[in-house]
């Protein structure tokens, strides 16, 4: 098969729909999901509600700065979640410090550390980071310190998606969207084609340009 | 006391008045030096740096900070400064638990100075690890020191480093330096140039009814010990008051020539070697032979201690290594069978390597006792002999095409080439060479054509001294450890001289 006669290929509506779909369920876009089941009538497929409503929850929770509140409701969900996923646990308490400094609670952020980040600075892949976070307490203003990547929303997006994923993971879902798998598939295959004709033949594949269109 | 001294103008006259009063201070005498301070108007050190440092050492921060805005110190760079000195209240608010002042120290005072920032990023963790990484106070005021510019403060015992300075390169320019160090003064230049080399023959030894094959002087320089083809080894000692050689035993007992004698680490012992025989271990106290090793079916064809003294290593012509201890049993030796004849072994001080080397082939074998691994080197020529350097770091290997080359092997690299020599003859015997002199940076060797041949390290060119004398082909030399003005020659002229220097 030639992969240039990729135009012949017959895509169904349904599939299309189906991916959609499992991409709005799994990043908890209820209201939606629901919209788009009932304007295409596709079937939405059996899923667990109440477990996407509690992700739907959670991630709210550290977008919105309660990082606490975040750890408390993934506890419920499963007591032993966060002890095997330390990097995770680190991440979420981390960013609970950071909310403390931001509000200026600096003593409070210290005894936190003190209490709750300390033992992870006996491990060598988390010292760098911690670091960093502690050091936020010498800028009287962290938004003007350079490590200032810790308080931005991209970064707790960030975070709220690797949580989101473990707890997809958690309950036997998968942890991975078709979509986001496509997406990988097609680039990596645009880019072994690109090669396969010479480095020069064809630009680079960049997906961000070709949605653009 | 402006301007210079001395006929350069480099020194200044307020710098030397400086280092005058650091010296008479370290030499005891501090009124002098305070007379000297007063006398000239020249301060060792500025009253208001002094004021400063004796701040720091009594940890009055905050006076420190205040002396450096107000009575405008001189400094390489004032935030530094600053910076250095509120770290310290930082950490001593931390010691007493003042969150608050320690947090108002770091955000107010010490960030916006701009400077140090990955020291600074470093100090909010201690609030949380307090126990890391605390910084010695003698770091701390050494860190402080240097806040001031270079000239402000004089280190320590400066006039006697820059005198040190000056003595060494004397030494370093001195070729063929081989004067001990107590010879350098600060009076006159020092050169001695090829004046302290062993050039003229200070006595000969007769005693051997044979050619001289090998010598040896003991570790303690007071002994020498040589073997002949007459079967016998001979020791010999040294008169305390006249410097002269005589012969203290005379060791009988070999019925083959002695290719070899080696001293124990204690020099109380010494091993003989003979020709295809056995090796027997005699006291040197009182001449008698208390061992003989060897192997009923094998000869004997070099011979050498363990580094501690505890045994004796043997090398056979079935070409293995053998040890024994001193009671005649046989220690376990890990190296397999070689692969060509082995002529001469030797074990490093450090009781490490095996050093041994084949005579059919161009190959030194370096066998290490704890991993049991070989480093083999190949050299460029049959080697005919070897010798060790006292710091069992260089090799010294004489080659049938009549260089000497020394190898450096000093086991964390790969063992390389850094010197050769020539200019001596050799081409029928197996001449041996050594290393001697002032830091054993120069090289002796027999001859063929009855000379002595000396080079010294630094110029490979060649020799720096050739010293004719003896009747027959020089065998071996070797250097007194403890004496760097004496030599010793063995010659097939059945004598044995000791050179010494020529003082006319």
């Amino acid at each position: 098969m030639d992969p240039r006669q990729f135009e012949h290929i017959v895509v169904k509506d349904n599939d299309i729909q189906s991916i959609v779909m499992s991409y709005l369920l799994h990043n908890c876009f209820d209201e939606t999901a629901d919209s788009l089941a009932s304007t295409t009538g596709i079937h939405q497929p059996v899923i667990d509600r109440d477990n996407m409503e509690r992700r739907k929850q959670i991630m709210h929770c550290i977008l919105e700065k309660k990082a606490l509140k975040a750890v408390e409701l993934t506890e419920q969900l499963g007591q032993d979640l966060l002890e095997k996923n330390k990097d995770l646990h680190f991440d979420l308490l981390c960013l609970h410090f950071v909310e403390l400094v931001c509000d200026g609670k600096s003593k409070e952020a210290l005894e936190f550390a003190k209490t709750s980040l300390a033992p992870f600075g006996m491990v060598q892949k988390y010292v760098g980071k911690l670091e960093d976070a502690i050091a936020l307490l010498a800028y009287e203003d962290p938004e003007k310190s350079p490590m200032f990547y810790l308080l931005s929303s991209e970064y707790r997006q960030q975070v709220a998606d690797n949580l989101n994923r473990t707890l997809l993971e958690h309950a036997n879902q998968p942890s991975y969207t078709p979509m986001e798998r496509l997406l990988q598939q097609v680039t990596v295959a645009r880019q072994y084609l690109t090669e396969e004709n010479g480095k020069d033949a064809f630009p680079p594949f960049s997906l961000k340009d070709y949605v653009k269109g | 006391m402006d301007g210079t001294i001395g006929s350069k103008g480099l020194v200044k006259k307020t710098e030397l008045v400086r280092i005058i009063t650091d010296a008479l201070i370290s030499l005891g005498f501090n009124g002098i030096a305070a007379d000297l301070e007063n006398q000239s108007g020249v301060n060792l050190l500025d009253p208001t740096i002094k004021h400063f440092l004796d701040l720091a050492e009594r940890k009055e921060w905050h006076n420190c900070i205040t002396l450096l805005q107000e009575e405008g110190l001189q400094v390489r760079d004032e935030k530094v400064a600053r910076f250095l000195l509120l770290e310290q209240t930082f950490l001593d608010f931390l010691k007493d638990d003042n969150l608050d002042d320690a947090l108002n120290t770091l955000q107010e005072e010490m960030t916006p100075l701009g400077v140090k920032r990955r020291r600074l990023e470093k100090l909010p963790s201690k609030f949380v690890f307090p126990d890391s990484g605390e910084e010695r106070f003698i770091e701390v005021m050494r860190k402080l020191q240097k806040v001031f510019p270079p000239a402000a403060i004089v280190p320590e015992g400066r006039l006697v480093r820059l005198l040190e300075e000056s003595l060494y390169h004397q030494m370093r320019d001195c070729d063929y330096h081989n004067a001990p160090d107590t010879d350098m003064s600060l009076c006159f230049d020092h050169c001695c140039w090829k004046s302290k080399i062993p050039s003229k023959a200070v006595q000969t030894l007769v005693g051997h009814t044979d050619e001289v094959w090998f010598l040896k002087f003991s570790n303690n320089g007071k002994y020498l010990a040589s073997s002949s083809k007459d079967n016998t080894a001979i020791i010999w000692e040294i008169n305390a008051e006249g410097g002269e050689f005589s012969m203290k035993h005379k060791l009988e007992g070999h019925e083959k020539p002695v290719v070899e004698v080696s001293w124990s680490p204690d020099d109380q012992q010494v091993i003989t070697c003979g020709e295809s025989e056995v090796i027997k271990r005699w006291d040197v106290g009182s001449g008698q032979c208390v061992q003989t090793c060897g192997r009923d079916d094998v000869g004997s064809i070099s011979c050498g201690w363990l580094h501690d003294g505890s045994g004796i290593i043997g090398a056979m012509a079935d070409r293995r290594i053998y040890l024994w201890n001193l009671d005649g049993t046989e220690i376990e030796h890990e190296q397999g069978q070689r692969g060509q004849k082995i002529s001469d072994v030797a074990m490093t001080s450090d009781g490490k390597w095996i050093v041994s080397v084949g005579r059919e082939q161009n190959e030194i074998s370096l066998f290490d006792r704890v991993t049991r691994g070989e480093t083999v080197i190949q050299v460029e020529g049959m080697v005919t002999s070897f010798s060790l350097s006292r710091d069992d770091k260089y090799l010294l290997v004489n080659l049938i095409t009549q260089e000497i080359h020394v190898w450096m092997i000093d086991g964390r690299r790969e063992p390389r080439r850094v010197y050769k020599f020539s200019g001596h003859k050799r081409s029928r015997f197996v001449i041996r060479s050594c290393f001697g002199g002032y830091d054993e940076n120069f090289i002796a060797s027999g001859s063929e054509d009855s000379q002595v041949y000396i080079w010294h390290t630094d110029f490979e060119r060649g020799p720096c001294c050739v010293l004719p004398g003896h009747g027959g082909a020089v065998n071996c030399v070797s250097w007194n450890p403890t004496d760097i003005h004496m030599l010793a020659s063995a010659s097939d002229d059945r004598t044995i001289r000791i050179w010494g220097l020529d003082l006319e």
